[in-house]
């Protein structure tokens, strides 16, 4: 049998598979089993599970759709909770037509048509608390936007077209002190549904990414971008059109760029 | 909600969804996946109630957790046809791990427009908390989490031992929960 400090040494290990959905069944039953009797692998499997937390909740923010909504709260309401809830099992319904039942009719109706009202309410007021929520996240967009163009380090380049035909043309904001900057672009060409711009930037053979811009119907638009530690040792800036997640190299031709190693 | 109180869902769906909607949306890159993850994952809520114990913990990471093994068992099902794929990825010298970092989209430093300013700064906190790490112990993380392998896939795929990937993955989990901004994150509301 296995000595206790050798068994915790091996569930932590297993711990931090774990907290990442990363082990088959039969470990994370053994983690969950011993963690359940032993403070000391509970509390690192605890651990595990907040660093989890936060690489799940610093990926990109994304508003679901808002049909979605509906279709999660119309499911729930074809099912009731387990523990509320009797064992569902199919009964069939017997009609009986006497006056009560014309006034309980009756009163479903009118309930019906009151919960529809009340429904519709409920809806203006989503509606509006999700306004509110996109217009507070608006101004603390600006709020970034502007921090990023009072930097006193800001260094702005001009992006001009890198093909001919094309009358694209924008600027980079880069601030590196706190590593975040700001591009905007305008007359870009139509690209596929589903894909974005990506900026690079160029350091020999490297390139990296500094993020990706969604443009509006126009060809316009703007984004906010993540700027290299060691922006100085960067020759250049591409933009080029990528899959909307994001590629790791360019797969297209430079639509625009910048030199980054002179003053523009 | 373990009175079966639809508004009480309806007010978690409205505080959590995008988290949620997002956290799928990163590991699937597909809206449909994403959806149906966003669904199961409310819906596990609403049919067991009692799943989530206030006790141990906020609701939200709760939810991360719930949606985050949702998808990840939908990543495998899709991973079981690309196998093949994957292993024709380069292995394991630092240069190779860095590459495979690329290859699989594994950069922190895209940008995205719709990006709130809180979840930049996140972004921001993960990633440079992510740089940090040394890459052999960065890539068996983000491996795990953002593409959902084992660690038995992981080592695998880098041609080394299960001991060692175990090991590096907890080292690595490690040293992040000591990073004093990342602690910041799951204190926060």
């Amino acid at each position: 049998m296995m000595a206790e400090s050798a068994m915790c040494d091996d569930v932590i290990e297993l711990a931090a598979g774990l907290a990442f959905d990363a082990i088959d069944e039969a470990d994370r039953q053994r983690v969950e089993e011993h963690a359940a009797q032993c403070p000391r692998c509970a509390a690192a499997l605890e651990e595990f599970r907040e660093v989890a937390f936060a690489l799940g909740k610093a990926v990109p923010q994304v508003d679901p759709p808002p049909r979605l909504r509906s279709h999660v709260l119309l499911a729930a309401q074809r099912e009731r909770p387990a523990s509320v809830g009797r064992p569902r099992r199919f009964v069939r319904p017997r009609l009986r037509l006497s006056p009560a039942w014309a006034v309980a009719a009756a009163s479903l109706i009118v309930s019906a048509a009151s919960l529809i009202w009340v429904g519709r309410l409920e809806n203006e007021v989503a509606q509006l608390r999700t306004d509110a929520v996109a217009e507070r996240d608006r101004a603390a967009r600006y709020d970034s936007m502007t921090e990023v163009l009072g930097s006193p380090q800001l260094a702005v380049r001009s992006l001009t077209t890198a093909m001919q035909d094309v009358h694209s043309y924008g600027t980079v904001y880069l601030d590196p002190r706190s590593r975040t900057g700001m591009l905007t672009a305008r007359g870009l060409p139509p690209i596929e549904v589903g894909h974005a711009w990506q900026l690079w930037f160029v350091r020999g053979n490297e390139r990296v990414s500094g993020g990706l811009l969604w443009p509006d119907h126009y060809g316009n638009g703007y984004a906010l971008i993540q700027v290299p530690p060691d922006l100085q040792s960067f020759e250049g800036i591409g933009v080029t059109d990528e899959p909307g997640a994001g590629s790791a190299w360019p797969t297209t031709p430079r639509i625009m760029g910048a030199r980054l190693d002179s003053s523009n | 909600m373990a009175r079966g109180d639809a508004r009480a869902l309806e007010q978690v769906y409205e505080r959590h969804s995008r988290g949620v909607y997002s956290l799928a949306l990163r590991l699937l890159s597909d809206g449909a996946g994403a959806e149906e993850v966003v669904q199961e994952t409310f819906l596990k809520l609403w049919r067991q109630p009692n799943a989530y114990q206030p006790s141990r913990g906020r609701l939200f990471p709760w939810l991360l957790g719930v949606a985050h093994h949702h998808a990840v068992d939908l990543l495998r099902r899709r991973q079981l046809e690309q196998r093949h794929r994957i292993a024709l990825l380069p292995t394991n010298n630092g240069a190779g791990l860095v590459d495979l970092l690329e290859s699989f989209g594994l950069t922190s430093s895209e940008g995205d427009p719709q990006l709130r300013v809180g979840a930049i700064e996140d972004r921001l906190v993960v990633g440079r908390a992510l740089a940090n790490l040394p890459p052999e112990q960065r890539l068996p993380i983000e491996l795990a989490y953002f593409r959902g392998l084992t660690q038995v896939e992981i080592a695998a795929l880098l041609s080394q031992p299960l001991g060692t990937i175990k090991t590096r993955m907890r080292l690595g989990l490690q040293q992040l929960r000591r990073t004093p901004d990342l602690s910041q994150l799951w204190s926060e509301r």
